[in-house]
């Protein structure tokens, strides 16, 4: 192979990734961005990551990130997850980036299971981490017939599975990774955050890219782009609602993971979004944030 | 090379801070299609090749990634200076191309002798890098598409007839080719998603 200046340079590597396989997964992400939905193969190495990574997301935001970004990293909704941490930190050691807690103040969130309740903007890209691309898997096992089956547009097979969830329940019961058609062309998996989310996804001001490393194929949903989840016309696609508001900040608008508190029988329940509701308390007691109570 | 991730930290070469900031322009240019995104300072190539056009390219190539160049700029001057700097596999026609590079719109081939890519993979199809003597005061066309809020209006400057030709690419989608369109200062992106109003 003829050598470029990068390799005569010693194989320095800023984000962890060389120079060859941030290009490959780059040609893939601006064919995703031209096909919304479409899953893009991209390169064929081995990425020794620890398990649990998420290696597909990694790849991702390796290739994208430049020197200017600012990387929030969220894990179930909180940037204090363990995963969370240890990719800010590694990405800090290896890159020197700057990192953030704070929604607003990123320009590369990488997440799973999670999109910010804040809403995003055109200057910020997100990055989600995707165990399993493939949104037929589950009905169709063979990846080739996957394939045809997209080639096509032929989703009857998800209405049916969907339909039958409402023919034995009288709702959809998919409470996660719930489809999305995208561009009214591609179905897609979300990646497995609530459907709640889903809604987050159609028209946004910021691009999403969607990396799976074990099954190597990323897709992309650009902004502005139309995201409709599978529904019925009796039976319409509804988001997960609660009865009460966020035992901390009060809002009802955001997506709340119960937790144990109180006595014996206490439901409590609070933002799984950490920055969100954070920025809400804060909002409300600025005295406090201003005497030393904000974050480090 | 068998891994792909390395060990200690070291700072970027100049090289690769240039490739990756291309990179975020070519991205954002494809995702807010229409809007002209201006490119980093480039270093100069050998004419007739221009920095923008070399710059892409350097940001982009690899041995997998099948090259066409239009016959003005397929010269040893040019192939010696991308041949040093990147893996490069040159080929002979706009079909066989991952990327084509063209240095006048005059000088296009007629879109359908790209590569529109396959049924089921629709991503082999080319990325036709177009150089544009200027990406306005050309015919105004109002596109329509993802990434594009309501409308978004061009008038690169490109011979009668391209948008025609655009909107049978368009009419074939999820298969057609993606053009990149420079003035050598900024970038328009048009993926084959987006179409004429
Ligand atoms: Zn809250």
């Amino acid at each position: 192979m003829i050598p470029n200046d990068d390799e005569v340079a010693g194989g320095y590597n800023f984000a962890y990734l060389d120079e060859q396989t941030k290009r490959m997964v780059r040609r893939a992400i601006l064919k995703a961005v031209c096909i919304p939905g479409h899953q893009v193969p991209f390169g064929s190495r081995e990425m020794p990551l620890p398990a649990g990574w998420g290696t597909g997301g990694l790849q991702v935001t390796a290739s994208v990130i430049g020197p200017d970004d600012v990387l929030k990293v969220i894990d179930q909704g909180t940037d204090a997850a363990t995963n969370a941490v240890s990719i800010r930190a590694f990405f800090r050691r290896v890159a020197g980036l700057a990192t953030t807690e704070r929604t607003r103040e990123a320009s590369l969130i990488q997440t799973r299971h999670r999109i910010p309740e804040t809403p995003l903007t055109e200057e910020q890209i997100l990055v989600l981490q995707v165990p399993q691309p493939e949104p037929l898997r589950q009905l169709v096992p063979r990846g080739a017939a996957a394939r045809r089956l997209h080639a096509f547009a032929d989703y009857g097979v998800m209405y049916v599975k969907l339909y039958e969830d409402i023919a034995r329940f009288g709702r959809v019961t998919l409470a996660y990774d719930y489809p999305v058609l995208v561009n009214g062309r591609y179905l897609a998996s979300p990646s497995p955050i609530p459907r709640f989310d889903n809604p987050k996804l159609d028209n946004s001001r910021a691009l999403s890219l969607f990396g799976a490393g074990r099954e190597r194929r990323l897709y992309a949903i650009p902004p502005y782009t139309r995201v409709a989840s599978l529904d019925f016309g009796d039976h319409p696609f509804e988001v997960q609602r609660w009865s009460v508001g966020c035992a901390l900040c009060g809002s009802r608008a955001s997506y709340l993971d119960e937790i144990g508190s109180g006595g014996p029988g206490a439901r409590m329940f609070v933002c799984s979004d950490t920055d969100y509701c954070e920025e809400r308390r804060e909002a409300s007691a600025p005295a406090r944030r201003a005497a030393g109570g904000g974050r480090p | 090379m068998t891994t792909a991730f390395s060990s200690p930290a070291a700072p970027p070469s100049e090289a690769a801070q240039r490739d990756q900031r291309v990179f975020r322009v070519l991205l954002r240019a494809l995702s807010y299609p229409g809007r002209v995104v201006l490119l980093p300072a480039l270093p100069s190539a050998p004419a007739p090749l221009c920095p923008a056009l070399a710059g892409l390219l350097l940001g982009l190539l690899d041995l997998e990634a099948g090259l066409w160049l239009t016959p003005a700029l397929d010269c040893p001057p040019i192939r010696s200076f991308l041949t040093y700097r990147a893996a490069v596999q040159f080929v002979a026609t706009p079909r066989e191309a991952v990327l084509a590079v063209v240095d006048d719109p005059a000088g296009l081939p007629p879109l359908d002798a790209f590569h529109p890519g396959e049924p089921a993979c629709p991503e082999r199809s080319t990325t036709v890098l177009l150089r544009v003597p200027a990406l306005a005061g050309g015919p105004a066309v109002a596109l329509r598409g993802p990434g594009i809020e309501a409308t978004a209006t061009v008038a690169p400057r490109v011979p009668y007839g391209f948008w025609d030709q655009w909107a049978r690419n368009h009419a074939r989608y999820p298969l057609g080719i993606d053009i990149i369109m420079t003035d050598g200062v900024g970038l328009v992106g048009l993926p084959r998603s987006v179409g004429r109003e």
